[in-house]
């Protein structure tokens, strides 16, 4: 990864520069990065302050051990949410966002992993069970696997959609019309008027 | 517990051991909006049981990305609508560090009172739904008749009784109206005595502590593994509160204490969220007396472009923690907005709470829990 702007720090579209602000700084000697990069060589490609949050770059095939001693050994008990963000035109589109609060410390960290388009990321329910249904979800809405989750479900979309709502290429008033006609009886997919935009 | 010995059927091969599965919900009035539960019976206890969500999913994620910072503001009233005013506060707070806004000191106390006053409302609408869920009618009426001086308070501050969008980014919509501070304060001299006269039904009914002690019982360490917060946590122990914890807007300011339960059973967590009615009730009283004066607003552009990069901002709301995650390009819309309900959070427990009880006790644990629907399914 490269060492200049932290992988996350979106490109403004079009190329213009962002606006003048807050920077990723680097975090020097930190006992999360240094911890993960001592016993998984590589496991932690970034470490950024910004706006006072902690934000690490993790290396997703290690992401369920990283999580196993973090929570063990760092005492992250809370693993407050997981999510992700789209970014279509990077190389690897998908970073999944894991929000880990510890109570001694009174820390909270975000780790992110980024992973290709066809990639799975292990999942983390086996170390933080919070984890069940905010992976669900991403799964939902993003068509991310989680390699070794329990019970890898839709949860908020019905079960036989197709489509990820949140991926940015996601129309806003994208829908499933094949779905609607089975299920609402509304409409064909045919006679959708004009203009109404459908998805696949 | 129950479900660790053996069923009947080990011992008499002959009776085919069955579990039954039964539909609950999604219209059910104990679950609170269009929540569906599938529950495994064996007889009337719980085996296994998977709750359905979604039915109430507007996508409010995605709408956020296609609205400005600001249009997309009113739309957080409509997570969780009992405390829509707590919902905005959280938003505007993580769109205001992005964007690294000041928000005068003025503002910072209204912010806190009408928090405070939506909490109060919001463990009153708990409290009257969850009684009557169990069966203790009248604590509900007395609860609507308080909830209602909130609301008229909200409605002469916000011009809306519901989904309230009190706040703005920078500040207040509109300074404080006339008799703002005497409604205020009147409602504080009322509510103290009003929480005892609840109590007074309650907290030493016999039907009440028998629908609710040992019921739903989580430890700390089980209750943090699943991702509890706010009273539900707090019921089972852990002293955990995000206004104490990381401070924002002015709470560093003001003195109150965090209820804690010791047996995390649904009475502790009924108890936590009474005395959290009167812990509300000092800090308004406080930040009336310390109202700053000044600004209502701070000057923020009319088109707000936060700078590119991500944040983190979560409050204490009346239900646990509730975060928002923004990412902003540097353009007029956020790029990615990710809320964190507590709801959601505190329903994934539910499966844990519940098995091993009867079916009756499914109504008294989803009260307990204290969920909205909207902002489970967004």
């Amino acid at each position: 990864m490269n060492d200049q702007a932290p992988s996350t720090q979106p490109q403004a579209p079009g190329g213009d520069a962002a606006p003048a602000g807050p920077r990723y700084e680097p975090l020097a000697q930190n006992p999360v990065a240094d911890g993960i990069n001592q016993r998984w060589p590589g496991g932690c490609t970034g470490a950024w302050s910004f706006l006072d949050q902690w934000f690490f770059d993790v290396a997703k095939d290690h992401v369920a051990e990283i999580g196993q001693w973090l929570r063990d050994e760092m005492r992250f008990d809370m693993c407050a949410d997981v999510t992700a963000v789209h970014y279509p035109e990077r190389e690897s589109p998908f970073t999944v966002i894991y929000n880990l609060y510890s109570f001694a410390d009174n820390r909270r960290i975000l780790l992110r992993a980024e992973l290709a388009a066809d990639a799975a990321i292990p999942s983390v329910t086996a170390v933080w069970p919070s984890a069940a249904w905010p992976e669900r979800e991403v799964f939902d809405m993003f068509g991310i696997r989680f390699s070794g989750h329990p019970d890898l479900r839709r949860i908020l979309m019905p079960e036989d959609w197709t489509g990820h709502p949140l991926r940015k290429d996601y129309d806003i008033r994208g829908r499933d019309p094949q779905w609607i006609a089975r299920h609402l009886e509304l409409r064909t997919p045919a006679a959708a008027p004009e203009g109404e935009a459908s998805h696949e | 517990m129950s479900n660790t010995a053996p069923p009947a059927a080990a011992t008499a091969p002959i009776l085919k051991e069955d579990v039954m599965v039964l539909n609950m919900g999604p219209q059910h009035p104990s679950t609170h909006g269009v929540l569906r539960v599938i529950l495994k019976l064996d007889g009337e206890k719980i085996v296994d049981l998977d709750c359905d969500i979604g039915y109430l999913h507007r996508g409010i994620e995605k709408i956020a990305e296609n609205r400005s910072y600001t249009g997309a503001a009113p739309y957080m009233d409509r997570l969780d609508y009992i405390a829509a005013v707590s919902n905005n506060l959280a938003y505007v707070g993580a769109v205001e560090k992005l964007a690294g806004v000041q928000v005068p000191p003025k503002a910072q106390h209204v912010r806190v009172i009408l928090t405070e006053l939506t909490r109060i409302a919001s463990h009153l609408l708990w409290l009257g739904t969850h009684a009557m869920d169990i069966g203790a009618l009248t604590v509900f009426l007395y609860c609507f008749r308080e909830r209602e001086d909130i609301l008229n308070i909200l409605e002469m501050t916000t011009g809306a009784r519901l989904t309230t969008n009190a706040f703005r980014v920078g500040g207040l919509a509109a300074d404080i109206p006339d008799g703002f501070v005497e409604k205020t304060r009147a409602f504080c001299d009322l509510i103290g005595g009003r929480i005892d006269e609840y109590e007074g039904l309650l907290s030493a009914n016999r039907i009440w502590l028998s629908r609710t002690r040992g019921i739903g019982v989580i430890n700390a360490g089980d209750a943090v593994a699943i991702g509890l917060s706010g009273p539900s946590l707090r019921g089972s122990g852990v002293k955990w509160d995000l206004r104490k914890a990381q401070p924002y807007e002015a709470y560093s300011k003001f003195e109150f204490d965090i209820p804690t339960g010791a047996n995390g059973d649904t009475y502790d967590r009924y108890l936590v969220r009474l005395e959290e009615m009167r812990q509300a009730k000092r800090i308004i009283l406080q930040a009336l007396d310390g109202m700053p004066e000044g600004d209502f607003r701070a000057k923020v552009p009319r088109v707000l472009k936060p700078p590119a990069g991500e944040v983190y901002h979560s409050i204490e709301a009346p239900k646990g923690e509730l975060g928002f995650y923004l990412v902003s390009d540097g353009s007029a819309n956020p790029y990615r907005v990710r809320i964190k309900g507590p709801s959601f959070f505190n329903l994934q427990a539910m499966r844990r709470l519940c098995i091993g009880h009867f079916v009756a006790d499914v109504v008294a644990i989803i009260g307990t829990l204290d969920i909205v629907l909207g902002e489970i399914d967004r």
